[in-house]
C-alpha cells in the first residue's frame, strides 16, 4: 500500500464534531493521484513509487514525459513525487484519500504561501519600535553588529524574501474521510495556499496524544 | 457549487430562528451529566448576534442570575442546542447592546417591538440546508446561488451531524460583572 497521497488544497472551515465541540479543518481534495511509476532497488538503486496528481494539458507535456506517462497507461499529470519504500503498488492505479482514516495522525507538506521581500518583523518575529511621538523606528531592524567586529556576520537575520518553501506540518489529525467525494479533513492549518498540491503522509505517530 | 460552501451547507440545521439584538430567547442547550444527557434551559436577552446567515452565526444571550450577569454565546448551528425559543421581540436602536452591562434594574429593561421590522414575520424561519426542501429560502437569498443537489447521501450525512452523542456547555460560561 502506498504510504502518501497527492491532493489539493480547497480551503478551511469548521465541522462540528459528534459531542458538539467545533474543530477547524483543512479541505483537502484528491481526486486524481495515480500511480506513474514503480522504482525498484534492483533497478534505480532504492525502492519507491512515483505518484501524479493533477490535470495537465497533453501539449504542455514535452515528449519524454509524454512516453512517461503513457508507460503507465495514465494521463498526463501536473505534479509528480516520489513515496520510498512505499511497496507494491500497480501503474495506473488511483490512490484514494481512504488510505487514511479519521483519528490518524498524518504530515502535510507543501509550498508555503510566499510573503515577498519581508522585513524583519514579520520574517523573523522582532519586537516593533514605539510608533508615536515621531518615533520612525517602527518596524526598523535595530541593530546589525557590534562596531568592534568591523564588520556583520554571515547569517544575521535581516530582511529579505521570506515564505514559498518547502514545509511539512507533522502530526495532523485527521477528522474526516469522505471517500465518495475524495476529500479529506484535516484538523488545522496546512502549508500552501488555496489549490496548492500537497503530499500527505501518514504521521511517524501513531495516534492522537 | 464550492466545496467549503457545501461542506457548511449540509451543517447547517435545516430550521433556525431569526434572531435579533434584543430579543428575548429561551436556548434549549443540551447538557451531559455523568453519562446521563439532559436539557438545561437559559433565558435571557439576545445583546448580539455575529453573522447573519451560515454556520459560523454566534448569538450572545445575557441574563441576571442571582444579581450576577452571565453571558453565554452560542453557536445557532450546533449540535448542543436542541432548540431556541424566540419569546420577545425587543425595540432596540444597536446591533450590540454591549450598555446592557452597565445598567441594572429598570434601566436594563428593553421595549417591545410592536411592529415587524423589514415587513418580514416576526418568527421568520430560513430554510438553509443542502436536501431539505427545494431551495433555501434565505433573508438574503437573492446574493446565494441555489443549491444543487448532486447524490442523495447529503441529508443523510447532515443528519448525522446534527444528533450529538453527548454535549458540553459552549462557550465562555458566566461573566460577572460589578453591578
Amino acid at each position: 500500500m502506498a504510504k502518501g497521497l497527492l491532493a489539493r488544497k480547497v480551503g478551511m472551515t469548521q465541522v462540528f464534531t459528534e459531542r458538539g465541540t467545533v474543530v477547524p479543518v483543512t479541505v483537502l481534495e484528491s481526486d486524481s493521484c495515480l500511480v506513474v511509476q514503480r522504482k525498484t532497488a534492483s533497478k534505480d538503486g532504492y525502492d519507491a513509487i512515483q505518484i501524479g496528481f493533477g490535470e495537465q494539458l497533453a501539449k504542455r507535456v514535452n515528449k519524454p514525459m509524454s512516453g512517461h506517462f503513457r508507460r503507465a497507461g495514465v494521463r498526463p499529470l501536473r505534479r509528480l513525487t516520489e513515496i520510498r519504500d512505499a511497496g507494491e503498488a500497480e501503474l495506473g492505479r488511483r490512490l484514494t484519500v481512504e488510505m487514511f482514516s479519521a483519528g490518524q495522525l498524518v504530515d502535510v507538506t507543501g509550498t508555503s504561501q510566499g510573503k515577498g521581500f519581508a522585513g524583519t518583523v514579520k520574517r523573523h518575529g522582532f519586537s516593533r519600535g514605539p510608533v508615536s511621538h515621531g518615533s520612525m523606528n517602527t518596524r526598523q531592524p535595530g541593530s546589525i553588529g557590534s562596531v568592534d567586529a568591523a564588520r556583520t556576520f554571515k547569517g544575521v537575520k535581516m530582511s529579505g524574501h521570506y515564505g514559498s518553501v518547502r514545509r511539512t506540518t507533522r502530526h495532523l489529525e485527521v477528522v474526516r474521510v469522505d471517500g465518495e467525494r475524495n476529500l479529506l479533513l484535516i484538523k488545522g492549518a496546512v502549508p500552501g495556499h488555496k489549490n496548492a498540491v500537497v503530499l500527505i503522509r501518514p504521521s511517524d505517530r501513531a495516534e492522537t496524544l | 457549487m464550492n466545496i467549503i460552501d457545501l461542506l457548511q451547507r449540509e451543517q447547517e440545521k435545516p430550521e433556525v430562528p431569526v434572531l435579533r439584538s434584543g430579543d428575548t430567547v429561551r436556548v434549549h442547550v443540551k447538557v451531559v451529566e455523568g453519562t446521563r444527557e439532559r436539557i438545561q434551559v437559559f433565558e435571557g436577552v439576545v445583546i448580539a448576534v455575529n453573522g447573519t446567515t451560515g454556520l459560523h452565526t454566534r448569538f450572545t444571550v445575557r441574563r441576571v442570575s442571582h444579581s450576577v450577569g452571565v453571558e453565554r454565546t452560542f453557536l445557532v448551528h450546533s449540535p448542543r442546542l436542541d432548540r431556541i425559543e424566540v419569546l420577545r421581540h425587543g425595540d432596540v436602536r444597536r446591533a450590540k447592546l454591549y450598555y446592557l452591562r452597565e445598567k441594572v434594574g429598570k434601566r436594563a429593561r428593553i421595549r417591545e417591538r410592536r411592529e415587524p421590522i423589514g415587513g418580514s414575520a416576526t418568527i421568520n424561519r430560513r430554510q438553509s440546508v443542502v436536501g431539505h426542501g427545494e431551495s433555501p429560502a434565505r433573508d438574503d437569498s437573492a446574493t446565494l446561488e441555489p443549491v444543487p443537489l448532486a447524490d442523495g447521501e447529503r441529508p443523510a450525512a447532515a443528519e448525522s451531524d446534527t444528533e450529538p452523542v453527548a454535549v458540553e456547555a459552549t462557550a465562555g460560561d458566566a461573566e460577572t460583572d460589578n453591578g
